[in-house]
């Protein structure tokens, strides 16, 4: 039988099957990954699992991932290692998914994210949505993904948006669907347009060239979807899809938060079923400016500072419930983002990964994370994984000597594990000094 | 000419007056986003040390034929709504769909990404479908004279002159191979959807007229589209078009009344909106992004936030195209225009709802110019409070055009500081308690800060007041390394009537104003001479005659050439 890699994108195979084939293979299953990252870090008492009779137990702000928990594993004692001093609280978010250091007062990426790693070796773009149009206050609020040093990856807020980007290639998939002509017709435009972007280059400036090089490729990109073609699977059914994702948003702040996680989640659930895409970002809040999805009227990060001297007053007795109910909303929303996947067929070949920027009080030391699907790429689910930490994870911004103690596992390893989860090589990823190659404990190639 | 050597020169004076307070990262590189991005850049002082830019002659640099404006020469790509505009010349029953490209600002800098692309790839598909076409083209098979007749209109239309003879012969070279395979009806179309997407369309050039020198003149055509789509946001009409046409446009008589005639269209209104908008900061609060807290404010409703940015735009734009008025009337006024579509605001104001549109005068004392509007008021605020890092940051680079290094790594995570643990603190002692618990920061804030302490009288949403939290609110300000403008106001009318008659407010308000009309991003004060020349040097000049001069300005049409 010939495994047909479309099929295996779009769970037409199932993951007993599928890891069976790839060790008969003798390479490593094709998966997906997804980052769903939400800020400000978490309230760790009631977030996280325990084990219960040898069986995941889940605290309450994570209560609605118990029907996934044999699909779910959460680490511990993971740490930012390139942070340094400067760079040790929100703005982590410009090198969580790089983790390689930032250039003091650029505010930007080092290197290429890991999504974009991934979505470069599979030959498909990275899928980088948020669902708060709120950006922040300024980019390292929520710009997680780079598609090289300095370069931010364009982020998508509206799901009508996201659609549009996708609907060429989930509704021209088959082979014929576009008309033969038409396909001509529109590749001739192209054509016409790279010529005349051609010799405009040659009349100005150099910085005004390097604008029309991106240009230039970006038209690549139109032609490249205009080239995809492929067999509608079962599971890749976009019916409804275009609807469903331009229907008006609720105009009430934390409805339309709750929608457009909701329908960026589907769309990306069916960008992975139909194999159109293999890496993608999810970012649902801003680290500073971001709202406060649980209600008090304040931004999340307010909130996280109402006992602080620094925070609004008078608020202290709310933070022990209301951080953990911000928690629990976001929890809400990534089971449901589970359950897209898992309806579709693609969450055992998924690797997804819950992130934040800081553990807690602005330390980039012993996060929590949770990750989850992926069984079929090798992941090992279900565990609670205690991972050995040194040190103090609560002492604030900018703890580098904490997180680079040797002792202490990095955050970077995650991300190796990704790229070779996902199908790359099995190898270190961000900056060589703090990654040493994927978790043996989470991770072992079929 | 590259830069004038002046930047060189000024650049450690800045640093001399503003130590550690990282003005040199604004010069040489991109800034970091600061706590909320100033919607222009920020410009370097002026001031010498132990002196400001009140106090600077720019005398002695104008002599010298330094300092003035030069800009290079570049590609603008079009907003969406320039796009749309030029879009709709080709079908104006069809109105185009507004595409998100780039904003003003941007223009000289944005590319085209894969999904601005893939949305104009679909939109010219869809409006070349709705393009009519001339009766020769319906019929296979055309001739060359009907083909070349239509690329000949279409490209006018969209390229916003007519194509040269090489654009003509690839056009028409294309057509006749679409026309081969796919007939004539589909080859005109493909060719408005290829013509919709080319370069010519999506940007609009600046490069002048070929030179040997360093300098070029911007060809006729380059100026009309410049000044169209400054004035208008819209590719120049017939009149426009005829007098570059003619070649008459570049004449100053000709442009200015060009200029003159475009400004008292309702497009030039809608722009200078616009420009308002973006000069007083009010964006956030018109998008929705800043919402303010219903617990502190419940009196701020969503009417009254819509009705008060709609007074204030209109009184700005009333100011400098109807009353003709200087920029000390725009910051001192005591009056605005109301009409009845505001009457939550006029309530809220203790006013009496007007039955139509009326100039009406703030209750006495409690407004001083556009700065203290409501809508100014609240959104340079927090949420649930007044914020002297919003409202200082607007005086001391919005109208002052100080400059304010970008916050150090790690400023994030204490952005909230300067509020103490007394929940019944006022501004005045969150500040006090702010200097001396952050005295890294005070490098920078201490300069911009202090000044808002005069603007106190108006809470978090704009309204008037005398208390804050129970206590009198003591508005007196200190202004310092400015120069001229340095010392001691006692309230926020003395401070802004102090800025209204300045040389440094007069001059960066007309630095506002070119940047805006010719989209570029050059600090003013890299050209002094220029700001100062706009502006007028008895500071009499109206603002509608500092937007015509940035317009007849030799800046505005001469670029650095290609090498």
């Amino acid at each position: 039988m010939t495994l047909r890699r479309r099929d295996v994108l779009r769970g037409l195979v199932t993951a007993p099957f599928l890891a069976a084939a790839a060790r008969a293979a003798g390479t490593a299953p094709a998966g997906n990954f997804l980052v769903f990252f939400t800020p400000n870090g978490f309230a760790r008492s009631q977030f996280g699992a325990d084990l219960s009779n040898g069986a995941l137990a889940f605290r309450p702000s994570l209560a609605a991932l118990a029907p996934y928990a044999s699909r779910v594993s959460v680490l511990t004692g993971l740490c930012l290692k390139s942070c340094d001093l400067n760079y040790g609280s929100h703005e982590n978010v410009v090198q969580l998914l790089t983790c390689r250091p930032v250039a003091p007062g650029t505010y930007t990426a080092s290197g290429p994210s890991i999504d974009t790693v991934i979505a470069q070796r599979t030959g498909t773009p990275a899928l980088n949505l948020a669902a708060d149009p709120v950006r922040g206050d300024a980019p390292f609020e929520t710009q997680i993904s780079y598609r090289a040093a300095g370069v931010p990856s364009p982020v998508v807020a509206s799901p009508a948006q996201t659609y549009a980007s996708l609907s060429a290639e989930l509704t021209s998939s088959a082979p014929g669907a576009l008309d033969a002509r038409r396909l001509a017709q529109r590749k001739s435009v192209l054509d016409f347009v790279r010529g005349d972007l051609a010799t405009l280059k040659a009349r100005v400036g150099a910085a005004d060239r390097q604008r029309l090089d991106l240009h230039l490729a970006a038209l690549r990109e139109v032609e490249r979807k205009l080239d995809a073609s492929a067999p509608v699977a079962p599971s890749c059914d976009a019916t409804g899809a275009q609807a469903a994702s331009q229907a008006a948003l609720p105009s009430e702040q934390i409805a339309r938060l709750k929608a457009a996680a909701e329908r960026q989640a589907d769309l990306i659930a069916l960008a992975f079923a139909c194999g159109v895409r293999r890496s993608a970002t999810l970012v649902m809040g801003a680290a500073i400016g971001g709202v406060d999805p649980s209600g008090s009227g304040y931004t999340h990060h307010d909130v996280t500072h109402f006992c602080a001297g620094d925070g609004p007053a008078g608020h202290c007795a709310e933070l022990p419930t209301r951080r953990p109910a911000i928690d629990r909303w976001y929890g809400d929303r990534f089971a449901y983002l589970l359950g897209r996947l898992d309806a579709l067929g693609v969450l055992a070949n998924t690797m997804v990964v819950w992130a934040t920027e800081i553990s807690q009080e602005h330390s980039p030391s012993n996060f929590t994370t949770v990750v989850a699907g992926g069984n079929a790429l090798g992941l090992k689910l279900g565990q609670r994984l205690a991972l050995p930490f040194t040190g103090n994870d609560d002492a604030g911004a900018g703890n580098a000597a904490v997180a680079r103690d040797s002792r202490n596992r990095s955050l970077a390893d995650l991300w190796a594990t990704a790229q070779a989860a996902t199908g790359g090589p099995v190898a270190p990823f961000g900056d060589a000094s703090f990654s040493s190659g994927p978790l043996p404990e989470l991770y072992q190639r079929p | 000419m590259p830069l004038p050597h002046l930047r060189s020169a000024l650049v450690p004076l800045a640093l001399a007056a503003l130590p550690g307070c990282m003005g040199l990262a604004t010069m040489n590189a991109p800034a970091p986003a600061a706590a909320d991005d100033a919607p222009f850049p920020a410009l370097p002082p002026q001031s010498a040390p132990g002196g400001g830019s009140g106090s600077s002659e720019p005398a002695n640099r104008c002599a010298a034929g330094e300092g003035r404006l030069h800009l290079p020469a570049r590609l603008l790509l079009l907003t969406g709504p320039q796009l749309a505009a030029t879009s709709a010349r080709l079908s104006p029953t069809q109105p185009p769909k507004v595409l998100t490209l780039t904003d003003d600002a941007a223009a000289s800098t944005a590319a085209i990404d894969e999904l601005s692309a893939q949305a104009l790839f679909d939109e010219a598909e869809r409006l070349a479908a709705l393009t009519p076409l001339s009766a020769c083209l319906q019929t296979a098979p055309a001739d060359d004279a009907c083909a070349a007749s239509f690329i000949d209109d279409v490209g006018r239309r969209l390229f916003r002159r007519p194509l040269s003879s090489d654009e003509r012969t690839t056009a028409l070279g294309w057509f006749r191979q679409a026309r081969t395979q796919w007939g004539t009806p589909d080859a005109a179309r493909l060719t408005v959807q290829a013509m919709l997407q080319t370069p010519a369309t999506l940007y609009r050039t600046e490069l002048g007229l070929p030179s040997n020198g360093a300098a070029t003149q911007l060809t006729a055509e380059e100026l009309a589209s410049a000044v169209a789509f400054a004035l208008t946001d819209a590719p120049p009409d017939a009149p426009l078009q005829a007098a570059a046409d003619d070649g008459t446009l570049a004449t100053p008589s000709v442009l200015r009344a060009q200029a003159t005639r475009l400004l008292a269209t309702p497009a030039a209104r809608q722009k200078l909106r616009r420009f308002f908008t973006r000069l007083l900061r009010l964006e956030s609060l018109a998008s929705g992004e800043l919402q303010k807290s219903a617990t502190a404010f419940p009196a701020f409703t969503d009417a009254v936030r819509h009705q008060a940015i709609e007074e204030t735009l209109r009184f700005a734009t009333r100011e400098l195209l109807d009353e003709h008025a200087g920029l000390p009337e725009l910051l001192t006024a005591s009056h605005t225009w109301l009409g009845p579509d505001e009457a939550d605001l006029a309530r809220a104001m203790g006013l009496e709802p007007p039955t139509s549109l009326s100039r009406v005068s703030w209750p006495k004392a409690q407004r001083h110019g556009v700065v203290t509007h409501p809508s100014v008021m609240s959104a340079l605020a927090k949420p649930d409070r007044t914020s002297l890092t919003l409202r200082g940051l607007f005086l001391w680079e919005g109208l002052l055009c100080q400059t304010v290094g970008a916050p150090p790594p790690g400023a994030a995570a204490s952005s909230t500081g300067g509020t103490n643990r007394d929940p019944d603190a006022t501004t005045r002692q969150n500040f006090e308690y702010f200097q001396q618990s952050a005295p890294g920061c005070q490098s920078c804030h201490s300069l911009f800060m202090p000044p808002a302490l005069a603007l106190e009288r108006w809470d978090g949403a704009g309204a008037y007041r005398t208390t804050d939290h129970g206590r009198p609110i003591d508005t007196r300000a200190t202004v310092r390394s400015t120069g001229a403008l340095d010392g001691e106001y006692a309230d926020g009318p003395a401070l802004l009537d102090a800025i209204a008659g300045s040389a440094l407010a007069r001059d960066c308000f007309a630095a506002h104003l070119s940047q805006w009309l010719s989209t570029h991003q050059v600090p003013l004060q890299q050209a002094p001479c220029t700001a100062s020349d706009l502006a007028g040097h008895d500071g009499a000049r109206p603002m509608d005659q500092v937007l015509l001069e940035a317009l007849l300005d030799p800046s505005f049409a001469t670029r650095e050439a290609v090498p």
